[in-house]
């Protein structure tokens, strides 16, 4: 990633982020919530205040100002890595600087809108009209309309500042607030309907509301504790609808205690009829952190089955086997390697010695569906490799002491995958053991 | 001697062009299906080359020994281009002079290329199918790979189909109408 532009902002914590889209694209909204600036004791401290606040960012705006140069150049240190598909490599360079927009000098940016109670949700609906936000600890769900913050923001219908951001009046911003909805409310996904589902972690369920009436329509129970949610593509301007997935945060009693920690939970529901209905509780990973739903179409149509050998353009690529060799250049020894079911080229190498770092190209010459190589040497402390059909990747290896060390293909490929080895043999610091690199002999 | 009937030589004509194709199509298919080849395996035998997964079936054929099935190993490539393009020119040269003896020497053409055409196919099943590397990793006794001269065949894991492809389809149908046809003039004659 390369950063085109940071925004100096007051020292609040930041927490969601969704941008706008449709009516409202161009703009960013965020969640903030200690307002306060607690240092200490956060979970009293930073939940004194009625209200914190949807940080609204205009970054079209922004690049505005970024193009007229009103940016301040600050030291930096972040990498910016590209990927060349072509080449299978990377590229890893270190910036050194990034333009900093004190959104405090530059007006038309940045405002706050007040929001009950530590928001943590921020979410925008289909039309890019509505943001809801989730005070955690609040008793309503606040709907703010955009079209309404913007004419506020046109009659500057401010309720002061918070350090130099001018905050929208709550009333003039807000389209209406949903009523009872529950407790805890955390995030919120929307259909095809205009329909929107909130999340509840203190009473462990999901409601659906409808976005224009703020009317509750349905609740159904979740097991336990619910805090992301997912409607397919229910984050864009076309969800695809029909289905809830509820992403909990605690268990308890749905799975056996197979250790160390409990499985987590998480339940599928129909939301095709006027009812939500369970269609699936299953057990899932992690503790499940935001999720996405698509058709499945719109990744298979995509997908790559292979990379085609003629079109690898690795500079250490071994295309096929007569490309296999192993070359010594100081130091370092790189071993253009070949996989293909079910033996390497070469398995046999000697010439290595102690002080050497060895590279391992290793191309796998598959040009089969499904069909990758792994490959592991020991000593190689931290990693090994997984290589795709037609792909070529590299593992550095520094083999600390004189001995044969075993190498293998590490993902299954055939019946005869246990079979797919070879041997290196280092010799001694020192030595003038010639380079030798075999298959078969 | 005796000359063909218009319609006849209309259809003679047609049949001749449409074996032209056949010379830019695949002419016969083997087919490969397994559990795990949902998407199946095919490889294609055009006049003048092999096409299609090939590359792949030559890969799980190591396994049992089967030599490598490539282009160079077989000379029928530099011929059946110019037999097909024979058939084309014969066909034409018939239905312009409209002779009966042509239309006979037509057929025996096209007979004895047809049968050469599948005792060659059979024999190079035969040659893949039973000549195996005796340090295959899988061996079972008394097993031989020939794939069927046409039709399905189970062979261990894979069941293998050969079928006529669109070229082959187009050269076999133009060819059995060309014989319906004769025998159809003769059978007026009398």
């Amino acid at each position: 990633m390369k950063l085109n532009f940071q925004l100096l902002v007051p020292g609040v914590d930041y927490d969601l982020a969704r941008a706008g889209k449709a009516a409202s694209h161009g703009w960013v909204f965020f969640s903030c919530y200690n307002s306060e600036k607690a240092h200490t004791l956060l979970e009293v401290n930073a939940s004194q205040r009625d209200k914190d606040f949807i940080m609204a960012v205009n970054w079209k705006k922004a690049e505005e100002y970024l193009s007229q140069g009103k940016g301040m150049k600050w030291a930096a240190n972040y990498a910016h890595n590209v990927m060349d598909e072509k080449t299978h490599t990377a590229t890893s360079t270190m910036e050194k600087e990034v333009t900093v927009l004190d959104v405090k000098d530059l007006p038309g940016v940045c405002y706050f809108i007040p929001c009950p109670k530590s928001p943590h949700g921020c979410d925008v609906d289909p039309t890019g009209e509505y943001i809801c936000a989730s005070g955690k600890l609040a008793a309503v769900i606040p709907v703010y309309s955009f079209s309404k913050m913007i004419k506020a923001i046109d009659a500057k219908t401010f309720d002061g500042d918070y350090d130099g951001i001018p905050v929208i009046k709550y009333e003039a911003a807000l389209d209406g607030e949903v009523e009872k909805p529950g407790l805890g409310p955390l995030h919120t996904e929307f259909d095809n309907e205009g329909n929107a589902y909130t999340s509840f972690f203190v009473s462990s369920e999901i409601v659906k509301w409808n976005v224009k009436s703020k009317q509750v329509l349905d609740r159904v129970p979740t097991y336990y504790s619910i805090g992301h949610l997912c409607v397919p593509m229910g984050d864009n301007i076309k969800p695809y609808g029909k289905y809830v997935i509820a992403l909990n945060k605690i268990t308890k009693d749905r799975y056996l205690p197979t250790g160390p920690e409990l499985t987590q939970s998480a339940q599928l529901y129909s939301i095709d009829g006027p009812k939500m209905q369970l269609l699936l509780d299953f057990p899932t990973i992690g503790e499940p952190h935001y999720a996405q739903a698509i058709p499945a179409e719109l990744v298979t149509r995509h997908e790559v089955k292979f990379f085609k050998l003629d079109s690898n353009n690795h500079k250490y690529a071994a295309k096929n086997e007569k490309e296999a060799k192993v070359v010594r250049n100081g130091n370092d020894v790189h071993v253009y390697m070949t996989a293909i079911r079910s033996h390497f080229m070469p398995d046999n190498i000697e010439g290595v010695k102690v002080g050497d770092v060895v590279y391992f190209h290793v191309t796998n010459l598959e040009q089969d569906w499904d069909v990758p190589h792994g490959f592991a040497v020991k000593g190689a402390l931290n990693s090994e490799l997984l290589v795709l059909p037609g792909e070529t990747s590299t593992i550095k290896w520094v083999p600390d002491h004189a001995g044969v060390y075993p190498m293998y293909c590490t993902d299954f490929c055939s019946a005869l995958h246990q079979e797919m080895q070879g041997y290196v043999r280092v010799s001694p610091a020192g030595t003038n053991t010639a380079i030798k690199f075999s298959t078969g002999d | 001697m005796s000359k063909l009937k218009t319609y006849t030589r209309i259809i003679l004509f047609v049949c001749a062009l449409a074996m032209i194709p056949a010379n830019y199509l695949s002419v016969w298919q083997i087919q490969l299906e397994a559990p795990q080849y949902p998407e199946g395996l095919k490889m294609e035998i055009w006049s003048h080359k092999i096409a299609g997964d090939f590359d792949k079936i030559n890969g799980l054929n190591h396994y049992i020994g089967m030599a490598e099935i490539k282009q160079e190993n077989f000379p029928e490539f530099k011929v059946m281009p110019w037999l097909i393009w024979l058939f084309v020119a014969f066909g034409l040269l018939t239905a312009l002079v409209g002779k009966r003896f042509l239309l006979w020497i037509y057929v025996i053409i096209l007979s004895a290329s047809g049968a050469w055409g599948i005792y060659d196919f059979w024999n190079w099943e035969y040659q893949y199918g039973h000549n195996l590397n005796p340090h295959a990793a899988i061996k079972i006794p008394g097993m031989a790979y020939q794939p069927p001269l046409i039709g399905w065949k189970q062979l261990l894991n894979f069941l293998a189909g050969s079928f006529p492809d669109t070229g082959g389809w187009l050269v076999i149908g133009s060819a059995v109408i060309i014989v319906l046809v004769l025998l159809f003039e003769q059978f007026r004659k009398k």
